[in-house]
């Protein structure tokens, strides 16, 4: 219900701008593979509404999207992309841009934040806090220049979970539910049960924290050269876990995940060139993660310094584009930390979702009315060691100005000797098909 | 160009594409394992070393495991309880409570063998030993406490290594000499030292009962029937032997109660380290063996007056003594013939009646405590008096190096260059002790230069040649000369009349029969008393008044009348029948049937006949004698040898005779017999010619005055003439006639009287003294 409170809210601020754009939806989503156990159901009904609000010069410029689940009001979620006041070169609010093409590429969520509802198919949030944009469009080499600082953090939106007596309730195929069990003696024919106890930070320790972020470019996007550095001192976006687990004499283990900010400093860096319907690239990102201050009882990753790199080339012939770019990812490491570094590092997240990715896609539209037409995408994403693969594919059909259908694929299989995001979800292949309708 | 029916189709298709991708296998057939599968896996560090333990402290105590591998066995425990502390918790944050910590080893850890209640609440007393602290709980720091013990209890245990297999009675005792187990108690006391500097031991108050319920608990926990035999056997001697002298409830209540008991244990394990790799075996042939037995005496007595018990009570308590002594019988660690209840008896009494001071202080033995402290300075005192002659004796054939006997020349040269007083401090003699051990020294001096002098001969048997006094000393006669002086003055100290020297006293028939009754149950026991005589004491104290070299005929046997007497019966009694006793065996004389001391019964003829035979052999310390009875030569038909048999035989033979057999007592004492002949002999026959004339006999009536005066009619009156009348007449002077008539033959000349002669008379003397 708070969801469609603030929807309904944003729709009546909205209606006093002109460039505001409505949309519900219905769609129905279901898990197709065989092994599929995470939740009761396999099929979930999804009820939602997208709202876009944009404006030129000054004003309130806003992308969210909500979609309720009444089946399992769990899976529901509101999805703030962006949501700022527009004031000449002055925003402030929540804003997305790009500050690194290859974070936003594999949307790693090292700049700007994720929504990883579906950690599958993550997208950008933006950053909170007080952006700064100036432009010098005079000249054949235009440049500019985005400062962004904040006193307010919003780390990655994940999918929403439920822990009753210590136990993560198997509600949500898309929260990974960590390890339930633990063993003890030496022959493993006792195992134990896990009670969990997250001790979720405060809001004010994680909201009230300082960020800067400031990029300088040159050049234009789809018009020669272009040239972009970034560097920034920020909160990371993932949090880090610090945990500690105890035997008790009830035969169960109490395990503590403690949550925490910690910083780091980023320098990064992209250079693309685009030329008639081409364009090529090169992105990369330095990443030094600041140790995470936490109790020394408590166990946790600390993670090395990492340097990112990619490259892409993009074409575009006619209706049909296609972008393909490779990740490899140095360092990031998890060094883990404290009395339980042995125990307890299964329950310790990585830094990155994969240390290598080689990504494909293909977008093929065609529309026979300004309002009807079909709109196709495929991605396809696997690991340098086959560790993964992951497929995308989705259907758009515009059938009318008001009325559009979609339908989407999401095909992942992992292999169990590298462990990557997609080994915890590696049954939740799934099929979308829905319609939507804007007003 | 899409007409507006065909859009829908291309959309359908579309989505049988998509849907047929979907059925793809590849994707749709996970082989990884969920993550709500996984296990995470707390199996505490180390622990599945401890499956290894028993084989390494096994290792470790054969001396097989290395010094790394020491260590990391030690690591391993260590490791464990830091993960054990580091992965589990209790109720209380703080601490674990006994029942959490039983519940986790049965849970988690044991498989086999689970922690009982009772096996928890020793192993926690144990824990109050080391890191102090409640009973019923351990909190974490005490976790640590431990972990830290351990870390010197590694060092301790490599600084150990390779003296366990020694200390185990599991090394050669040919690799073991005395400077080793000094060096290895040494290590043994300091590292003893340094662990229990790191425990709370003087905070507990852990009892011996405790103790005793850790090993059942141990038993039970492991449930090996023999292991928990093994413990169970020597549990109660070793409880035994702490109620002794360590006291029967004993509580150490401070660090230094525990040293001195820790070190005083020590030192009681290494005695007995010390008994069984130089002395067990030990044949007592070398100077180096009578050594290495002072030494383990000093150490023994030094253990007994320092014991815990000494020190608080001034005593060792009765009733603990007398169940240590049931639970040696119990095991049966001796072979004896001893009963306990005899043992218990006799050591109370040797306690009372030997050791109690002076004979007008003496206790008995219901009014004595213990052993007290006033025992062992009597104990300490005849040791030291035993120990400065042997060690003279040592020295004597240590520095003629492979000589197994020396002249009596050497001999006296020896004694008279000896230097005792230096010997006296070198041994560390108390001064209060100094008196009596040099007067104890002159004694023994002039007990070597005595005439005729104690002599062995090389085959161990009492040397009675009429050259004894040049005869060479041999060094295990020498010993046993020693050994019997010792008995001689113990004897003389429970029973012999009061002196102000032991040496100087004697006894008297009457305190020899309290002797017979206080040992008599003894005596039968190891069959040196016949249970069928009552009179072994009365006839003893005559042979001695009468037998000995320097007998003086006198109402008390000195001591040295009583030291000749004990060494001819010990020639006689023991060693030269032991030696018929293999003789008859060997010619199977045995009839099959055993006398009362359970030894077999001979055939009579059988017995005359070797004993007939190997007589020069048996009696080669009577020279004199043997090469007579070997000359003998049939005379008129009749062999000497026959008559000679018959009186002996007459002597010998018991009441209880059984017709055509001889019994090992009947022998025996024809053994003893045959010596007491020959101490006349040597004592009188002046001019060696193998019979004593009239003017010898009458040396030797003295004597038997007492004797004669006692059966004569006619009392003192010609109590020479009387004496002379059995000897030559073989009879008892009727009256006054007889004498008259033997005055008249014994102007006339009596002429000489043999070995027969004196079998006949001793015959007679024998049958009026039963009278």
């Amino acid at each position: 219900m708070p969801v469609l409170g603030l929807l309904l809210v944003f729709l009546a601020s909205g209606s006093v701008f002109a460039e505001t754009q409505g949309e519900v939806s219905l769609r129905q989503d279901s898990f197709v593979s065989p092994q599929y156990s995470s939740t009761n159901s396999k099929s979930f009904g999804f009820l939602g509404g997208h709202l876009k609000q944009s404006t030129e010069t000054t004003g309130l410029v806003g992308d969210i999207t909500g979609e309720f689940v009444p089946q399992n009001p769990m899976m529901s979620y509101l999805n703030v992309q962006e949501l700022y006041h527009r004031e000449s070169f002055f925003s402030v609010g929540r804003k997305l841009y790009a500050w690194n093409r290859l974070d936003e590429d594999f949307n790693l969520g090292v700049f700007q934040p994720q929504f990883r509802w579906n950690p599958l198919d993550p997208s950008s949030q933006g950053l909170t806090g007080i952006y700064m944009d100036l432009q010098n469009q005079i000249g054949e080499m235009p440049w500019g220049m985005m400062l962004f600082a904040s006193f307010t953090f919003i780390p990655d939106q994940g999918s929403s979970y439920q822990l009753r007596d210590g136990q993560f309730e198997p509600a949500n195929p898309w929260f990974r539910t960590p390890p339930q069990r633990a063993q003890f003696d030496d022959q493993g024919k006792i195992v134990d049960q896990i009670n969990y106890d997250l001790q979720k930070p405060s809001v004010n320790e994680v909201v009230y924290n300082t960020s800067f972020v400031g990029a300088l470019y040159l050049g234009e996007d789809q018009k020669g050269f272009k040239i972009q550095a970034v560097s920034a001192y920020k909160p990371s976006n993932q949090l880090a876990l610090g945990t500690d687990g105890v035997l008790t004499p009830n035969n169960s283990v109490d395990v503590k995940i403690v949550p925490k900010i910690y910083y780091h400093s980023l320098v990064g860096g992209d250079l693309q060139y685009s030329f008639s319907n081409f364009q090529i690239g090169l992105s990369g990102l330095s990443e030094h993660p600041h140790k995470p201050e936490f109790d020394q009882t408590l166990t946790y990753n600390n993670y090395n310094d990492s340097r990112l790199g990619s490259v892409f080339v993009a074409a575009r012939a006619g209706r049909f584009q296609t972008h393909l770019s490779r990740l490899t990812v140095q360092g990031g490491e998890a060094q883990v930390q404290g009395p339980k570094a042995k125990e307890l590092a299964s329950v310790l997240p990585q830094r990155f979702p994969y240390r290598s990715a080689n990504k494909i896609s293909a977008v093929y539209e065609y529309k026979w009315k300004k309002y009807e037409g079909l709109k196709g995408q495929a991605t396809y994403m696997q690991g340098d060691q086959n560790e993964f693969e992951l497929v995308k594919l989705s259907l758009g059909w515009q059938i009318d100005p008001k009325w559009s259908a979609q339908a989407q694929g999401l095909l992942v299989r992992a292999s169990n000797t590298v462990k990557t995001v997609f080994s915890d979800y590696e049954d939740n292949d799934q099929v979308q098909m829905g319609v939507s309708y804007v007003f | 160009m899409f007409s507006r029916w065909m859009s829908p189709l291309v959309f359908g298709l579309l989505i049988v594409v998509l849907g047929s991708l979907v059925g793809c296998d590849k994707f749709l057939k996970s082989d990884s394992k969920k993550v709500t599968d996984e296990v995470v896996q707390m199996k505490p560090e180390g622990f599945h070393c401890l499956e290894k333990w028993p084989d390494q402290v096994k290792s470790y105590i054969e001396d097989n495991l290395s010094t790394e591998e020491t260590a990391k066995s030690f690591q391993c425990v260590q490791d464990s309880l830091q993960s054990f502390a580091r992965l589990t918790k209790g109720q209380n944050e703080y601490f674990y409570l006994d029942s959490e910590i039983r519940h986790y080893f049965n849970r988690y850890l044991l498989k086999e063998h689970q922690i009982s209640e009772n096996f928890m609440r020793e192993i926690m007393k144990i824990k109050v030993i080391v890191v102090g602290g409640s009973p019923t709980q351990m909190t974490r720091p005490e976790i640590d406490q431990v972990i830290e013990f351990l870390s010197v209890a590694k060092t301790e245990a490599i600084e150990l290594r390779g003296l366990w297999k020694t200390i185990f009675f599991n090394q050669l005792a040919e690799k073991i000499d005395g400077e080793m187990l000094k060096s290895s108690l040494a290590k043994m006391k300091t590292s003893a030292e340094k662990l229990l500097e790191n425990t709370k031991a003087s905070d507990s108050r852990y009892e011996w009962s405790d103790f005793r319920s850790l090993l059942n608990e141990v038993n039970l926990f492991l449930g090996d029937a023999k292991l928990l035999e093994s413990i169970n056997k020597w549990i109660g001697i070793v409880q035994a032997t702490k109620d002794v002298f360590i006291g029967e409830y004993s509580q150490l209540t401070t660090k230094n109660d525990w040293q001195y008991a820790m070190n005083w244990t020590l030192d009681s394990y290494f005695w007995v380290l010390r008994y069984y790799y130089q002395i067990k075996d030990l044949e007592y042939e070398r100077p180096m063996d009578f050594q290495r037995l002072t030494d383990l005496v000093d150490i023994g007595l030094d253990i007994i007056e320092n014991s815990p018990q000494m020190k608080k009570a001034g005593f060792l308590p009765l009733s603990a003594l007398d169940h240590l002594i049931d639970e040696i019988w119990k095991l049966e660690l001796f072979q004896t013939s001893i009963s306990v209840d005899v043992a218990k008896v006799t050591y109370k009494k040797v306690l009372t009646h030997m050791f109690d001071g002076r004979q007008s202080y003496r206790s008995d033995t219901y009014e004595v405590k213990g052993l007290e402290d006033r025992h062992l300075k009597v104990i300490r005192l005849e040791y030291n008096i035993w120990k400065m002659s042997q060690m003279f004796i040592n020295q004597v054939f240590a520095k003629r190096s492979g000589a197994t006997q020396v002249t009596s020349v050497e001999l006296v040269q020896d004694l008279n260059r000896y230097d005792f007083l230096r010997k006296m401090n070198e041994l560390n003699i108390p001064i209060e002790q100094r008196e009596m051990v040099s007067q104890s020294w002159a004694e023994w001096i002039s007990l070597l230069k005595s005439r005729p002098t104690l002599v062995w001969t090389p085959d161990f048997k009492l040397n009675m040649s009429y050259t004894t006094t040049s005869s060479p000393q041999t060094f295990t006669g020498l010993n046993m000369i020693n050994a019997l002086r010792t008995l001689t003055r113990m004897t003389l100290r429970g029973y012999g009349d009061e002196r102000r020297n032991v040496w100087d006293s004697g006894i008297t028939e009457k305190r020899l029969i309290d002797l017979e009754m206080d040992f008599r149950d003894f005596g039968r026991e190891v069959g040196f008393l016949d249970p069928r005589q009552k009179n072994a004491a009365s006839r003893t104290f005559k042979e001695g008044s009468f037998f000995a070299y320097h007998s003086d005929g006198d109402q008390r046997l000195s001591s040295m009348e009583t030291l000749e007497a004990l060494h001819m019966l010990f020639s006689g009694g023991r060693i030269i029948t032991a030696k018929i006793t293999e003789l008859l065996e060997k010619n199977k004389c045995f009839t099959g049937r055993y006398d009362v001391l359970g030894k077999a019964i001979s055939y009579d003829r059988c017995f005359k006949e070797v004993f007939k035979t190997n007589f020069g052999h048996l009696f080669s310390n009577l020279p004199n004698m043997s090469q007579e009875v070997v000359r003998f030569q049939m005379m008129n038909g009749r062999d000497p040898f026959d008559e000679f048999y018959l009186h002996l035989k007459d002597l010998s033979l018991l009441d209880q005779h059984i017709e055509g057999t001889i019994e090992y007592a009947e022998y025996r004492t024809m053994a003893t017999v045959l010596h007491y002949i020959e101490s006349l002999m040597v004592a009188y026959d002046q001019n060696y010619d193998g019979k004593l004339s009239e003017t010898e006999l009458v040396n030797a009536e003295k004597r038997f005055r007492s004797f004669i005066v006692q059966m004569s009619p006619l009392k003192d009156f010609m109590a020479e003439t009387v004496f002379l009348y059995i000897v030559y007449e073989g009879k008892k002077p009727e009256g006054l006639w007889d004498i008259s008539t033997f005055v008249v033959k014994r102007s006339l000349g009596l002429g000489h009287v043999d070995r027969v002669g004196l079998l006949k008379v001793l015959s007679l003397l024998k049958k009026e003294a039963t009278k």
